[in-house]
């Protein structure tokens, strides 16, 4: 669930609920207080009636009485209202009938009773529950009679209800309302904070590619922007250890390269100087000389142009090219290296009608070198009387060359660590003959192989040999590799 | 025999190049920095007998002038554009080095001694 969302739905929930809450307990006072209310009015009726009441009898008038009577009818609820003697004779009555009888329910007895206001409920004949109320109509100490009202407490809890539902109307109209802006208001700071969300995240995944001038421009003033700070902080150091890096290996390359180029300078003037003739140990002693410093030097190139591709600042010369050809010239570069350690070099060329089969756009000199660093490595790995073997095939757009021997193989749990630099198989070290190496030959290869935009594969038994695989893309990098599967080749152990 | 001017300021390098160079039966003259190659071609601010070589083997990385505003001087003169010039750098193969005008071979050290004699025959046969 996006931040938004989530922020929307705890806002909207935190309003809703913060209403129900101010409902329930608005309505529970409202509803006491309105029943309170509407007691006390009934008390207030009750004592106008006990005044009306009183003068009727004073007066021997009961007209006055009926017509009050007659005023009373609109109350709400209204069932009766009477006035009964000391005898609970009823006197006046709203209700024609009744007049001139004794009341002589438990009701009517029990009010004919009250010193005070008596508040009972009944069920009265029509299966209504009816509110009776009683009250003594005194003067002077002395007891007239009884006043009574009844009302129908159905009507009276009528009239609470729709009080209460009128309000419970205006109610959802304010909480729609307010849940709309909650809403409309979480969406906007949502958005207010998915905007540098995104920003930052955008930031990270540049950085994380490489790109080290991106910089974030959020002028916030919360933990958002401060966080945004810390990022362009982040970034200027990294920028600044890149920079350091970068010079580091310019330099570290010409402090390096110079000795290395005047040493290998003066063997080559010593080889070529034809005046004098050297002993078979001077000899022996300038082509060491010569191969370890050659060594060094191909040493510190491998790590500056590993360094460099890895920061993309290699520029590869790409044009049209034969890749066969190519595998033929570094076979026979190899082809005497082989036969000392008595190992069979074989080149494994399909015959292919049309001349551009192997056509690749590629750069010449780096792909030698791919092909040259997976040669030297399966010559090393393999024993003697082993079998090499360098393949081009044509798959269609694709062309698939390598290396395969049947040597010693490699573990599967090595395989997935190859191609990252300074690893060299632990197990198999010493294992055909002394093994030397940087460790760095297999990335140069995968680095350089996807600048072509190739990639490079290896397949191995253990004990059964290993192939290493690259495949291109005729057209060049240009064009995405095709998404087909990689089958890799058969190997030949 | 034709006139080589090699100018590197590491004195080892120099040597060599100059001793490999000097073998195929030229004369070679070495200079330590562009400043003092530029002078000797007659572009310095110092006025010394110019100087016309057949082939300049020039170092990119130098104190005082650099290989490159010593390329770029020579391309501004009439008489040493056509001087063939053959980097001998390790500064890798940058486009930078690509794109200069007036480079006639780059050879990245350490150099390897025959191809540099070879390069040398290319242009003085």
């Amino acid at each position: 669930m996006s931040i938004q969302t989530r922020l929307t739905l705890t806002i909207s929930a935190l309003i809703t609920s913060t209403l129900v809450a101010a409902f329930l307990i608005w309505g529970l006072t409202e509803f006491v207080h309105l029943k309170n209310e509407q007691t006390r009015e009934q008390q207030l009726t009750l004592e106008k009636l006990c005044g009306v009441c009183r003068e009727a009898a004073l007066n021997q008038n009961d007209v006055i009485l009926m017509n009050y009577i007659e005023l009373l009818k609109s109350t709400p609820g209204f069932v009766y209202a009477a006035f009964l003697d000391s005898r609970r004779v009823t006197r006046v009555h709203s209700d024609p009938a009744l007049l001139s009888k004794i009341l002589d329910d438990p009701v009517s007895r029990a009010g004919a009773q009250a010193e005070a206001p008596l508040r009972q409920v009944y069920v009265g004949a029509r299966g209504s529950r009816i509110v009776d109320w009683a009250a003594p109509v005194n003067n002077n100490g002395r007891r007239l009679g009884t006043a009574r009202l009844g009302l129908d407490e159905e009507a009276l809890r009528r009239v609470i209800r729709g009080v209460l539902t009128l309000t419970l109307r205006r109610f959802l109209w304010v909480a729609i309302g307010s849940l709309f802006v909650g809403f409309l208001g979480a969406a906007f700071l949502a958005r207010g904070f998915n905007r540098p969300i995104t920003q930052l995240s955008e930031g990270v995944r540049k950085i994380g590619e490489g790109d080290l001038d991106c910089r974030l421009d959020l002028s916030r003033s919360d933990e958002l922007g401060y966080l945004a700070g810390e990022f362009n902080r982040m970034a200027q150091k990294l920028k600044e250890l890149d920079e350091l890096k970068e010079s580091f290996l310019n330099n570290i390359s010409h402090e390096m390269r110079s000795p290395l180029t005047a040493i290998l300078g003066y063997v080559g003037v010593l080889a070529a100087d034809k005046k004098t003739v050297p002993s078979p140990l001077m000899t022996k002693s300038l082509k060491i000389i010569q191969d370890e410093a050659k060594r060094l030097a191909g040493f510190i190139n491998d790590i500056l142009d590993l360094a460099k591709m890895q920061a993309d600042k290699i520029e590869f010369d790409f044009r049209e090219m034969d890749l066969a050809t190519l595998a033929r010239e570094v076979g026979d570069l190899f082809r005497p290296n082989a036969e000392q350690c008595q190992i069979r070099l074989n080149l494994a060329i399909d015959d292919a009608p049309d001349p551009a089969a192997f056509h690749v756009r590629g750069d010449r000199e780096a792909l030698r070198r791919v092909l040259v660093n997976l040669l030297s490595n399966a010559l090393k790995f393999t024993p003697n009387n082993g079998v090499v073997q360098i393949f081009v095939q044509d798959r269609g757009q694709e062309l698939m060359s390598g290396v395969q021997d049947n040597g010693i193989g490699i573990p599967k749990e090595s395989i997935d660590k190859l191609f990252t630099k300074f690893t060299q198989v632990k197990e198999t070290r010493n294992m055909v003959r002394k093994v030397s190496g940087t460790g760095l030959g297999l990335a140069l290869a995968k680095e350089i192989v996807e600048a072509h935009g190739g990639r490079i594969g290896v397949a191995s038994e253990i004990n059964k040999g290993a192939a290493f695989y690259f495949i291109l893309s005729k057209q060049g990098p240009a064009v995405e590799p095709a998404s087909g599967q990689t089958i890799p080749p058969r190997l030949l152990g | 025999m034709a006139k080589i001017v090699v100018c590197d300021d590491e004195a080892n390098i120099r040597g060599a190049v100059m001793a490999l160079v000097g073998m195929l039966g030229h004369e070679v003259t070495g200079f330590a920095d562009g400043e003092e190659l530029l002078d000797n071609l007659g572009l310095g601010e110092h006025f010394v007998s110019p100087l016309t070589p057949d082939l300049l083997i020039l170092d990119i990385r130098m104190p005082k002038q650099d290989g490159f505003s010593v390329l770029a001087r020579l391309q501004a003169d009439e008489r040493c554009r056509k001087i063939p010039v053959i980097i001998l750098t390790s500064q890798g193969k940058t486009k930078e080095l690509f794109q200069l005008a007036g480079v006639s071979a780059f050879l990245e050290k350490p150099f390897d001694p025959e191809a540099l004699q070879k390069e040398v025959q290319r242009f003085l046969p």
